[in-house]
């Protein structure tokens, strides 16, 4: 089930009006029976994969708590199940792929088999969710749960299933495991968020994908269409996946939850290091916590923190797709970061805190634009076309080139005016007048005019929405 | 929280959420401004689709020029039926052309000429000939609405109660009412008509100026025509919806059956040419299972009922003919690609 459809709509209605009549015991089973049906929807045997990973789970917790001295062999069981289903069923065909392409390479022609089946959505997201408890009860930083019920409230809780926040136990299991009431404050500012999110996503993102998609289809993009093409996917990508957040999370407050914030005006970012702590930032958390600290860390030493941090990109490409475009991505963003570093690291790098402020937005325009080059990489699938898109001088271009590519540029700045006056107003001028509600949706407004401006946001969902309906981006990881 | 104190907070709530629902009622009121110096709304002759609105007065003109003409083929389409010469079809084929061409249309204003022109004029034509593209035939949908609405009206009467049943047929359904609801209450098709073109003519009048900003807009939408397209997209673009693909799931929400039980019932001969899309390196594009299953389909269909149909991609002489813009052939085409038409149709006399 999709977020933006009527049948999400009446399911959602309906699961909250007979949610605030049950008591916590009988919330928890409908966030579990609603949770199973939101995501067998379409595809009814997804539920079992889920099944799967919540029963190992489950029982790896119980049994490490059990049996303490063989908690390595648990978490390893952990490990196996969840990253063998998610590697069988992302990664299979990839690596099929590319075993016949190399004994190919080397004059053998063997036939392989293919995987014919569709990739579960969101089963990278749940998956990491679910491993996080595991990892924290081995590492004694979490008790083993005993009620599954619960247990599976956590690792399939719908409004964040297939796209995150990427929750840890310890925030979102807790909250199922408490008693939860009804706020209608709380509630109002949910429903600006879900308003706000559905704005970005159907007026925002999809016009940009249009663009987007037009662009990338394109034999021979000149470079200014190409950029402006890269530009429109910067747009659609952010839009998408924050509103998917925002979505997410005003869904779950409604049901008495509070998410993590996922996304903090990205595009606003000074720097790599900043960028990665405003973008996905459950994810970039979970791969800090769960792959970067055991790999060393910067315990060992600059060097070695340097590859460890490099490795721990490299990864988290790969977790986005089974495409080498994605693990470059990763391996690209792990060289910003540690350039960051080492340059940050410099004394005679940091300028008096008045000479920041002048450099500030040269900084983000400059971060933006690097982000720009990583986006290239992330949505060109084709590495020839890749390389073409790297290595094409801005000299190469036609008059034709640059109006096209100028006026594609200039209408996705037009739909995305909102995003970037948002941003404007989060993170310069709301930041000094309440620092917390920087990463809300207009949140430093009175109800009445934040509810004239969710009114200007249907308004414009309902003429401005794109006539292509696109799926939210992140499904497909 | 006491009794009434939420019941405070549930009254907030629903103020707040009536303000969130009235406020895109601007819509409705802008559209009521611009009513005031427009034309009138008159009830839609596609209830199933839209409500009342101000409409473009039916076109009788081509009824008298189909009398003068007194036509022995008459040619439907869009600018795919371009590729027809009217003076060479006239002279090797031994009588009058009228071509009833109209850019940008689709099977909904197809249908429409054939009964509320070709029909209604009394003329008798030895061949109706139909240009479309892949599944434009079966998608009533296809340009029906949205900006290509006026033309439609020009073809159509006060009531059009089989092209309706067609519609209401192709949306039926509980989502549908909803969109309809929300249609009827903000005006929202009718808003998007004025303020789409507004949208993307303003980057194109910032980067070309006001002079320029038309000839922008056809540069880009020249930019992405299929040839310049990568080609797993141009098998994709060329067979259009997956979804479409179906003949049999999609000919009984089509104006098809109208179209050959109408022209049957006239007496005439109708021909549907499907025709080939811009060819790569001399052959025609690639197209899937599903798109060869769909067409070999509606052959059967349309036969069976009495049509004919041709499929240029069945005539490889066709590929080698030069092309225009897009799918248009070039100009230089046109003859050579209507005496291979004649040659054809001369083969289907009796």
């Amino acid at each position: 089930m999709i977020f933006h459809s009527l049948d999400f709509l009446a399911f959602f209605l309906l699961m909250t009006l007979v949610y605030w009549q049950l008591p916590q015991r009988g919330q928890n089973l409908l966030i579990v029976g609603a949770s199973y049906l939101f995501y067998g929807y379409i595809h009814p045997w997804f539920v079992a994969l889920i099944l799967i990973t919540t029963v190992t789970d489950y029982s790896v917790g119980r049994a490490i708590e059990r049996w303490p001295e063989r908690r390595r062999l648990w978490l390893g069981v952990s490990l196996g199940v969840n990253l063998g289903l998610l590697g069988f069923f992302k990664y299979f065909n990839f690596f099929v792929d590319n075993v016949h392409e190399a004994l190919a390479a080397f004059g053998f022609s063997v036939p392989l088999p293919v995987l014919a089946v569709v990739l579960p959505v969101g089963i990278s997201f749940y998956t990491f969710q679910s491993l996080s408890y595991t990892i924290d009860v081995y590492r004694g930083r979490l008790s083993a749960r005993h009620d599954i019920v619960d247990f599976a409230a956590f690792v399939c809780f719908y409004p964040q299933l297939v796209a995150g926040p990427i929750e840890r136990a310890s925030h979102l299991l807790t909250q199922v495991e408490r008693a939860r009431a009804w706020s209608w404050p709380l509630a109002r500012g949910a429903a600006f968020l879900i308003v706000w999110g559905f704005f970005k996503k159907l007026v925002i993102a999809d016009n940009a994908g249009v663009v987007a998609n037009k662009v990338f289809s394109l034999a021979e993009p000149g470079f200014t269409v190409l950029w402006a093409g890269v530009f429109a996917f910067a747009i659609q990508i952010y839009a998408d996946f924050s509103a998917y957040s925002d979505i997410a999370r005003g869904v779950a407050r409604w049901l008495g939850f509070d998410l993590m914030v996922n996304f903090n005006h990205p595009y606003f970012a000074t720097g790599p290091v900043d960028f990665w702590r405003r973008w996905h930032i459950s994810l970039s958390t979970w791969f800090r916590d769960y792959v970067y600290i055991p790999l060393g860390g910067s315990r060992h030493g600059p060097g070695r923190a340097l590859v460890s941090l490099w490795i721990t990109f490299l990864v988290s490409g790969f977790w986005h797709g089974a495409s080498w475009n994605f693990v470059l991505w990763g391996a690209y963003h792990g060289v910003l970061v540690a350039v960051a570093r080492l340059v940050a690291r410099k004394p005679s790098a940091q300028p008096s805190s008045d000479a920041w402020a002048v450099l500030e937005p040269l900084q983000i325009l400059g971060m933006f634009l690097l982000t720009c080059i990583g986006w290239l990489i992330f949505r060109e699938t084709d590495i020839n076309m890749l390389w073409r898109g790297l290595t094409l001088s801005p000299f190469e271009t036609t008059l034709a080139d640059r109006q096209v590519g100028q006026y594609l540029f200039l209408l996705t700045f037009l739909y995305s005016l909102p995003l970037w006056i948002h941003g404007l107003w989060s993170v310069y001028v709301a930041s000094s007048w309440a620092p917390r509600l920087r990463a809300g949706a207009w949140g430093g407004w009175p109800t009445t005019a934040q509810a004239v401006l969710a009114g200007l946001a249907v308004a414009a969902i309902l003429v401005l929405r794109s006539r292509q309906s696109l799926d939210f981006i992140y499904f497909q990881f | 929280m006491s009794r009434i104190a939420g019941w405070r907070q549930a009254l907030a709530g629903l103020a707040l959420a009536a303000i969130i629902l009235a406020v895109p009622l601007v819509w409705r009121l802008s559209w009521e401004v611009r009513g005031d110096t427009g034309t009138p709304d008159t009830a839609s002759y596609l209830p199933a689709l839209e409500d009342e609105r101000p409409r473009a007065p039916f076109d009788g003109n081509p009824i008298n020029y189909l009398l003068r003409a007194q036509p022995k083929f008459v040619v439907i389409g869009d600018s795919m039926a371009g590729r027809i010469d009217p003076e060479v079809l006239g002279r090797i084929g031994g009588g009058n052309v009228a071509p009833i061409l109209q850019n940008a249309t689709g099977s909904a204003y197809w249908y429409l000429v054939l009964k509320n022109y070709v029909m209604a004029s009394g003329v008798d034509p030895r061949w109706v000939i139909v240009f479309f593209r892949d599944t434009n035939m079966t998608d009533v949908m296809f340009r029906l609405d949205g900006p290509y609405r006026s033309k439609l009206d020009e073809v159509a009467h006060d009531a059009e109660p089989g092209l309706n049943a067609v519609v209401e047929r192709r949306l039926q359904g509980a989502r549908r009412s909803v969109h309809r609801l929300i249609d009827r209450v903000y005006r929202v098709e009718r808003t998007r008509e004025w303020i789409e073109p507004l949208l993307s003519a303003w980057p194109a009048g910032v980067v070309a100026g006001e002079r320029g900003q038309q000839r922008l807009l056809e540069r880009v939408n020249a930019a992405f025509e299929l040839e310049y397209l990568r080609p797993i997209e141009q098998a994709d673009l060329s067979a259009a919806n997956a979804g479409e693909m179906d003949f049999a799931a999609s000919v009984e929400t089509s104006v098809l059956p109208l179209f050959l039980d109408e022209a049957s019932d006239a007496g005439f001969r109708v021909c549907f040419i499907r025709v080939l899309r811009r060819p790569v390196d001399g052959a025609p594009p690639d197209e899937p299972e599903a798109l060869r299953r769909y067409s070999q389909d509606m052959r059967e269909y349309i036969e069976s009922r009495g049509g004919v149909y041709l499929d240029d991609r069945d005539d490889p002489a066709l590929a080698g003919l030069p092309y225009a813009d897009g799918d248009h052939v070039a100009r230089e085409a046109r003859a050579p690609y209507t005496r291979r038409l004649w040659q054809k149709l001369q083969a289907l006399e009796p």
